[in-house]
């Protein structure tokens, strides 16, 4: 019983599940809880996918005589189980390992290529840099103590004054939030999954609710005009070198800026109390044959 | 910056202003103009930019000359490939990017949405 609704749990959680909240639109009012939300869901899942083949597993052993066809489903569901399991702990060291080095090795780049005499005339957060390119530009690169903020002098000329300073805010907050950690760890999950069963969607929403959260802060220091030109501006800047990336909605984010969403405090305490329960309901599966001892029922739910 | 973060990029703009490869002694000389300097500082500089595979160096009778591995430019491409390559494995990996580019018609929806966001926030145009 627990471990087939744990394997059914996790099974809409990866599927349906993610699609479907992937469309409330609503969430991109509160991106703050909108992030707890995907990892609750994130979590649950994992947990989910352990609980169901830990249990599944469990029940085969209890049971004193299997059919061949129990142990060769019940094997499978175990061993997708540990692939999962380490593949998660194995994208978790390289994604933060990589991801590092990459950093590392660029910020040393860009501090040999700043234009320091640029840099003097802008309203700038610490680690900022110019670089030398005409198109326009703008990114940061977090870390712990060495965080640098990257835009090209392309951006310079294109933006005005307080558009620029929008940018800075914009990038200064993915810095001081460490946006990058958040998706750092929806990236590891993200492959921890086999293709097959894996699921874009979280990985994609926390692409845009971070960013989602970086124009808030930079709306809160500029206001959402000069931040909304300058996202209009950049965006649509011909990059005749690059391959063309997947957008993550900075349509959204411009129309997003254009109605003024803000968000309820209900619907905020809305979404982490959803958070919560995604959480809960792994835990109240696993947990279902103490709880109900301790409400007095006596039922054999079976591990399996 | 640090200061030695500082001094090497002083240095690497000194090897890309020159056209030809440039000796310790004469890399010092231009660094001095502007602030003092040890010549040792200068060596130890140019033999950790060496390590680190950004400057080469030959010799050349009884010194070293050094040159830039890359011209200025091509470490700036390098740079933005890196940062705006759009490749999926890397892009989450890295880097957080302002934007990303858009299609025209996005692009149009775009500048639609922000004269709404003007109109409703009359400001002296900038």
């Amino acid at each position: 019983m627990i471990g087939v609704a744990l394997g059914i749990l996790a099974v809409i959680l990866v599927g349906p599940g993610s699609i479907w909240v992937g469309r409330w639109s609503f969430l991109h009012r509160a991106p703050r809880p909108a992030v707890a939300l995907w990892q609750a869901g994130s979590v649950s899942a994992l947990l989910s996918v352990v609980g169901a083949g830990l249990a599944l597993s469990l029940g085969l052993f209890h049971n004193p005589d299997p059919s061949v066809a129990e142990i060769i489903v019940y094997s499978l569901i175990l061993i997708f189980t540990v692939v999962v399991v380490a593949r998660l702990i194995w994208s978790l060291i390289t994604v933060v390992r990589t991801s590092g080095a990459r950093r590392a090795r660029h910020r040393r780049a860009v501090d040999l290529l700043d234009q320091v005499g640029r840099r003097a005339e802008l309203p700038g957060p610490p680690g900022l840099r110019v670089m030398n390119e005409p198109m326009p530009v703008a990114y940061c690169l977090p870390s712990v103590r060495h965080s640098r903020v990257v835009v090209s002098d392309g951006a310079l000329r294109t933006l005005s004054r307080d558009e620029v300073a929008a940018v800075l805010a914009h990038e200064e907050a993915h810095v001081r939030a460490r946006h990058d950690l958040v998706l750092d760890t929806f990236t590891a999950l993200h492959r921890a999954f086999p293709i097959a069963v894996r699921s874009d969607v979280p990985l994609n929403e926390a692409r845009l609710l971070v960013e989602l959260l970086a124009d808030d802060a930079a709306r809160r220091r500029t206001g959402a005009v000069p931040l909304a030109r300058a996202l209009v501006a950049m965006a649509a800047a011909p990059v005749p070198r690059f391959a063309m990336g997947v957008s993550y909605g900075t349509v959204v984010r411009v129309s997003r800026l254009a109605e003024d969403v803000r968000p309820h405090r209900l619907l905020s305490a809305g979404i982490y109390l959803l958070a919560l329960g995604l959480i809960a309901l792994p835990v109240v599966i696993i947990g279902a044959p103490q709880i109900l001892d301790w409400l007095g029922v006596s039922v054999n739910l079976g591990w399996f | 910056m640090s200061s030695l973060g500082d001094l090497e990029r002083r240095v690497m703009e000194e090897l890309w202003s020159s056209p030809s490869p440039r000796s310790v002694r004469e890399v010092h000389a231009a660094l001095i103009r502007d602030r003092d300097l040890a010549y040792t500082t200068v060596m130890t500089v140019l033999d950790r930019l060496a390590k680190k595979g950004l400057v080469i160096r030959k010799s050349a009778g009884r010194a070293y000359l050094y040159s830039a591995v890359q011209t200025r430019e091509e470490m700036v491409a390098e740079v933005m490939h890196d940062a705006l390559d759009g490749s999926e494995q890397d892009r989450t990996a890295a880097l957080v990017a302002f934007v990303d580019r858009v299609t025209p018609e996005e692009a149009a929806t775009m500048r639609d949405a922000l004269s709404r966001l003007e109109a409703k926030n009359p400001t002296p145009q900038s």
